[in-house]
């Protein structure tokens, strides 16, 4: 069995991060446009089915280029883009996570590994969570002010603030999102397994 | 004559600028209190775009953002829900960083590329970045390709049957797409071996990268157009 090589990034590689990262974060923003009318199912759950949908493309860009760093540069990435998105104080947020996930995928093979992709996977949606709530832990009167110029109403701006500053409802959002990336990733793993492999595209 | 004169402006323009001005966009969207110091900036990119020849994306991104902004007040006056006032936000609000990195996208990407590495940007994120750049009107292209499979074979043909078999409709949507996609990637990946992207000598550009004095004139008029909307 192929081993996670701690070798650089080729440029295919680099391609097919790059091609799988793009089609997740397309997803994401739909799903981010489809769950806004609904602020419950925007707070506690977007993130979770965002794990579920980019379970998939992650498992297809880490069984095919197996090599450590991937996880990394797709939390750090995340994290540039939502720094260029005008969230700069996110990055070194981003980075922590991105770093954390990596962490969790310390070892040989453990790319092409399914549990640890899982677990991995995981950390990040949860990071990803989190970070949802890091703009108005950092500056709850700036966000209130932006948040009514933006339209929010009453209801659902005390949803946002009863999420972050209760640790049970925080908890909450964040076993949904576990659950739901689990979810993901035992879905992709069947789909890898049906498809991917049989075509020969992934190890 | 006239697309002549079209590519030389957007041939003029360094890439970092284009990405100075989409910063300078995001942090307006975030930082901005005031709808018009909101929309004076957006007129102020519509300008640039329209200075670019790319009229039509302007003023269909401007009308867009005119109708957004608009119904958002009329639901905010009247406390009127429908469609979802948060919607109504992130699409004005979206609208303006997505003009400045529309005019990224159409910078052709060996500029970029030549640009974007006088920048302290790892080489490897630098390229994850060009690319994803690069890839999103092909994903969109590709998605509105599988929906047209999709719908031909059936599997659209109601709203019940996407809602009774969601994980199916989710997996013939997403393995075509996927599989497409690779094979773009594996293509683009070929083709930029082949002009020696993994050479490891120092690269040199056939465009010419320099902030130039257009460069400076649109740098300082954004971040003073910026300043001035954010304050307002």
């Amino acid at each position: 069995m192929e081993q996670t090589v701690k070798k650089k990034f080729g440029i295919r590689d680099i391609m097919t991060i790059a091609a799988m990262m793009v089609i997740n974060f397309a997803i994401a923003m739909i799903i981010g446009m489809v769950t806004l009318p609904f602020p419950v199912v925007y707070l506690y759950g977007s993130a979770g089915i965002d794990a579920f949908i980019g379970a998939i493309f992650y498992l297809v860009a880490a069984n095919r280029v197996n090599k450590h760093g991937l996880l990394f540069a797709w939390a750090a990435v995340y994290g540039v883009i939502q720094g260029v998105m005008g969230y700069m104080f996110l990055i070194p947020y981003f980075l922590i996570v991105a770093l954390v996930a990596e962490l969790c995928m310390v070892g040989k093979n453990t790319y092409q590994s399914a549990v640890r992709n899982r677990i991995g996977w995981m950390v990040n949606s949860i990071g990803n969570f989190v970070g949802c709530a890091v703009p108005l832990w950092w500056s709850w009167d700036s966000y209130q002010e932006m948040a009514a110029n933006s339209g929010f109403d009453a209801n659902t701006l005390n949803m946002q603030l009863s999420m972050v500053t209760s640790p049970a409802l925080m908890l909450l959002g964040v076993v949904i999102t576990a659950v739901l990336a689990i979810l993901g990733t035992l879905f992709g793993q069947r789909l890898l397994r049906k498809h991917f492999q049989k075509a020969g595209i992934v190890g | 004559m006239m697309a002549v004169s079209k590519s030389r402006r957007i041939d003029r323009i360094d890439g970092r600028t284009v990405l100075f001005l989409t910063l300078c966009a995001c942090l307006v969207t975030f930082l901005t209190t005031s709808f018009l110091g909101h929309g004076i900036f957006t007129l102020w990119i519509c300008l640039i775009l329209c200075w670019f020849g790319l009229f039509r994306q302007a003023i269909g991104c401007f009308s867009i953002y005119m109708v957004a902004l608009v119904w958002l007040l009329i639901e905010m006056k009247y406390k009127i829900s429908v469609p979802s006032p948060l919607l109504l936000s992130m699409v004005y609000k979206l609208l303006l960083p997505a003009m400045p990195a529309y005019l990224l996208a159409k910078i052709p990407s060996g500029k970029l590329t030549a640009s974007l590495r006088r920048m302290p940007i790892s080489t490897h994120i630098m390229l994850v970045l060009i690319v994803m750049l690069r890839f999103a009107p092909t994903v969109l292209h590709e998605f509105g390709e599988v929906r047209e499979a999709m719908k031909i074979r059936g599997f659209l043909k109601s709203v019940g049957n996407v809602l009774r078999h969601p994980m199916d409709t989710l997996e013939y949507a997403i393995v075509p797409m996927v599989f497409r996609s690779l094979k773009i990637a594996d293509e683009l990946a070929a083709s930029a071996i082949v002009r020696g992207i993994e050479s490891p000598y120092k690269k040199e550009s056939y465009y010419v990268s320099r902030i130039a004095v257009l460069d400076c004139v649109l740098i300082v008029v954004s971040v003073g157009a910026a300043v001035c909307c954010c304050l307002l």
